[in-house]
């Protein structure tokens, strides 16, 4: 339970060394740098900054087209645990230093790779315009009249041509006119009618045809037939398919290489953070200042290492103000740790507040343990976890989510030993069955939410108790957990066989009732003011509504638990059932077993997940945390792409 | 013959109504998640789980359904009325309450992909939202449960 103490770094050096010692401080990544208070800024970012931001943001830019590209022609397929996690690239200290030396080869390749993508939209764009050219020529290809008789002779006239419906009403029209004609039909082609009609000259056929809906078209060919261009058009798409064909292999060709495009897209993406970081500085003509936060621990290290560079400095640490405004880190022991990512996602802890993982850690194992309900759902999930941690590269997050579910499995492991629930099989009799006595469930269930309440209560007792506020911790929390005892042993007595004391325990809530409302008035001055607490003392006693609603949230853990072993049973159901057909009964059992414990593992995973943090941070932190405290972020190496195998050390 | 109708009914309630919103539920985070995936086909994992999440109530009412034939099954000869009233009493909580839940929960899991889709890093929270609408048709579970709990024939 610990929020790591930070001390306050100073530090001033020669403005001409000032990248050295940002380039130094993100590799060391412990120091979070604070920008200076507004009035005491004295100039405006330099013009020799804002270039060098431009240049590597160009160069961000370029690099970033370069892996879009990749990922375009040769997209890399995640496998299903990389859709979860992200894809990460690998690199040894050594690789990663080679890339980086080869600046030019990069410049080379992404202004190919850049050539290559222009050249294959400009031959996509190119195909797109043949296609649409031989799909305009498709109604004519029986046309073998050559271009040049198109335009008929002295007497005869060529009129190509499309209609709608029926030719007959353009026959008889014409043959109503008595004009000679004669036509072709080239046939039908999306509901027109393509033809070609040979006119006499010097009659009104055309106008008459024109007028009836004939709609006359020439079709865009050159020279020769229909057929002669469109076998030319055939051939020219097909050579440009294969030349994109081979464009797009030089692409691919080129996107092997990503590896190298992501190390130098981290490279300037981390070279941007450190030259962003000169923002953060104050400088004057031949000093800079700098300020910031570091953890206590780790100061002597930042020291040390700023001496090994040689450079001349001055850098003071200093314990934090009183009412100065430190940013949050946390620290917990191995097993607690995993448990950081529940508080993380729900909000950091104010610098006066606890940090509540190890608070958390037990009661969301159990909590997860009895809403999962199941000792193989739990062990499959820890192996998949352990198998996770130890062979992927995970950012810290990841690496703290798995752990997390890693303990909640065996959680439910521990659960389901104990109630003997193995893929919902009971080899052995366990202490109580989920699924035959539900009740037992309920008030194990109701149980935890009991007592993890009275530990937040608790809690908060020992923040006002660390804070020097006694008083407060009896008068609120301690009184407040005597009238909650009180109210339970009210209801509880018969139970418990202790009716000669119902009235001893009667009075007692009474009278823990009435010091509660007293304990609201402590503190204000004069009679009315302290008369006008009263009203506000008794909503803290009908407060106990909500602690025991609070309380009875808990049954959800009962309601996972049950239905997920209801379900596991009702699987095994189906599966001794199908291993009775005979010849293939065995096989459809053992799909059925896999296939349903799979889902209903899945299904229950996710239930137990959701519902356990929940309690936490509904319930739980409602007795003692509110978080909003602001996380530690030091400058430092940020990970996007690439992924070292070994830190290089310090 | 008609106690066996209010029990067979009584499982239909349950089976029918839950399984009918988790579908529409799943339904609707299912459509946005797909949006999401057009775009980035690599957030399929995170829009997965919040398009499983509505899923559960169907899985309420089969649980008790099932619960309910297993136990009239178990009994020879006819259902008595006054038990199969009591069959379709317990069926109704978790028929009802699992429909609108699911609803609701498949809306708010929609919103939910719209995290996944702008700020994957706290799709967490879009996952913890969507739970607590589960709370209603966890509670109504319960009740479910022990009424057909509480039926002896």
């Amino acid at each position: 339970m610990a929020i790591v103490p930070m001390k306050h770094m100073e530090l001033y050096g020669l403005v001409r060394h000032r990248s050295s010692f940002l380039s130094e401080l993100q590799r060391l990544g412990l120091v979070e740098l604070v920008a200076p208070a507004e009035e005491e800024i004295s100039s405006e970012p330099g013009e020799e900054l804002r270039n060098q931001l431009d240049q590597i943001e160009n160069r961000l830019a370029e690099v970033n087209r370069v892996l879009a590209i990749c990922e375009r022609f040769a997209p890399r397929k995640p496998n299903f645990i990389e859709q979860f996690a992200g894809m990460k690239t690998v690199l040894t200290w050594e690789e990663q230093q080679n890339y980086l030396a080869e600046r030019e080869k990069l410049e080379e390749l992404s202004s190919e790779l850049f050539k290559s993508e222009n050249e294959y939209a400009r031959m996509e764009q190119e195909k797109v315009q043949v296609e649409r050219e031989i799909s305009q020529l498709r109604p004519w290809i029986r046309l073998d009249l050559p271009r040049h008789e198109w335009k008929g002779s002295t007497n005869i006239q060529v009129l190509l041509g499309s209609i709608e419906g029926s030719l007959s009403v353009f026959t008889e029209a014409l043959a109503q006119e008595e004009i000679t004609y004669s036509y072709q039909e080239l046939g039908a082609y999306e509901s027109r009618l393509y033809l070609v009609f040979f006119l006499l000259r010097k009659t009104r056929a055309e106008e008459i045809l024109k007028n009836k809906g004939f709609v006359p078209t020439v079709p865009e060919v050159p020279t020769g037939t229909v057929q002669e261009y469109l076998d030319f058009l055939v051939k020219k798409k097909t050579e440009l398919t294969e030349k994109l064909e081979a464009v797009k292999n030089t692409i691919k060709r080129i996107a092997e290489q990503h590896q190298m495009f992501e190390t130098f897209y981290d490279y300037w993406h981390n070279l941007k953070l450190q030259v962003e970081a000169n923002r953060q500085l104050l400088m004057s003509k031949d000093v800079f200042a700098l300020e910031g936060w570091v953890e206590a621990e780790k100061a002597d290290r930042v020291k040390k290492v700023l001496e090994a560079m040689g450079l001349p400095h001055y850098v003071l640490f200093r314990a934090p103000e009183p009412d100065e405004k430190i940013p949050i880190a946390m620290k917990n022991s191995t097993i607690i740790t995993p448990f950081e990512t529940l508080v993380e996602s729900f909000s950091y802890p104010r610098q006066d507040e606890v940090d509540p993982s190890s608070a958390i850690a037990p009661f969301f194992f159990l909590c997860f343990g009895i809403a999962l309900g199941d000792a193989g759902y739990g062990m499959l999930l820890a192996l998949i976890c352990s198998v996770l941690l130890w062979k992927m590269t995970m950012k810290p997050n990841g690496r703290k989510m798995a752990g997390m579910l890693l303990a909640s499995g065996l959680g439910a492991v521990f659960v389901g030993l104990l109630t003997s629930s193995i893929f919902s099989f009971s080899p052995y009799k366990g202490i109580f069955s989920f699924v035959e006595s539900p009740q037992i469930l309920l008030i194990v269930s109701l149980g935890l939410g009991l007592v993890q309440l009275y530990v937040g209560t608790l809690i908060s007792a020992w923040m006002n108790i660390r804070d020097g506020r006694v008083a407060d911790a009896i008068w609120k929390q301690g009184f407040w957990l005597l009238f909650l005892t009180g109210i339970l042993l009210t209801v509880g007595a018969p139970q418990l066989g202790w009716e000669q004391y119902a009235l001893h325990i009667k009075y007692g809530t009474v009278i823990a009732a009435a010091l509660l409302i007293i304990g609201n008035t402590r503190g204000k001055k004069g009679l009315l003011s302290k008369l006008m607490a009263i009203p506000g003392g008794i909503l803290n006693i009908y407060g106990s509504v909500g602690f025991f609603s609070d309380v009875l949230s808990y049954s959800r853990l009962m309601a996972l638990g049950l239905s997920g072993g209801v379900m596991g049973s009702i699987i095994n159901m189906f599966v001794r059932m199908t291993w009775g057909v005979p010849v293939i009964g065995w096989l459809f059992s053992i799909l059925i077993f896999l296939f349903g414990h799979a889902l209903n593992m899945g299904l229950n995973v996710l239930g137990a997940y959701v519902h356990s943090s929940r309690l936490q941070y509904l319930e739980f932190f409602n007795t003692f945390f509110e978080g909003g405290g602001k996380p530690f972020t030091p400058l430092k190496i940020e990970n996007i792409n690439i992924f070292l195998k070994k830190e290089r050390e310090v | 013959m008609l106690g066996s109708f209010y029990a067979y009914l009584g499982v239909a309630i349950a089976v029918l109504f839950s399984g009918y919103g988790s579908a529409y539920g799943v339904g609707l985070a299912g459509r946005a998640s797909a949006g999401v995936v057009t775009e980035d086909p690599k957030k399929f994992g995170q829009t997965l789980i919040l398009t499983a999440l509505p899923g559960t109530q169907g899985i309420y009412g089969f649980v008790i359904g099932m619960l309910m034939v297993f136990k009239f099954a178990a009994v020879p000869g006819p259902i008595p009325v006054e038990a199969g009233l009591r069959f379709l009493g317990a069926g109704i909580p978790i028929g009802i309450v699992g429909m609108l839940s699911a609803i609701a929960q498949g809306k708010v899991a929609a919103a939910g992909v719209g995290i996944v889709a702008k700020r994957p890093e706290e799709a967490a929270k879009g996952i913890v939202y969507a739970g607590l609408v589960e709370t209603y048709a966890i509670l109504a579970f319960i009740i479910s449960f022990f009424l057909y709990n509480a039926i002896n024939i």
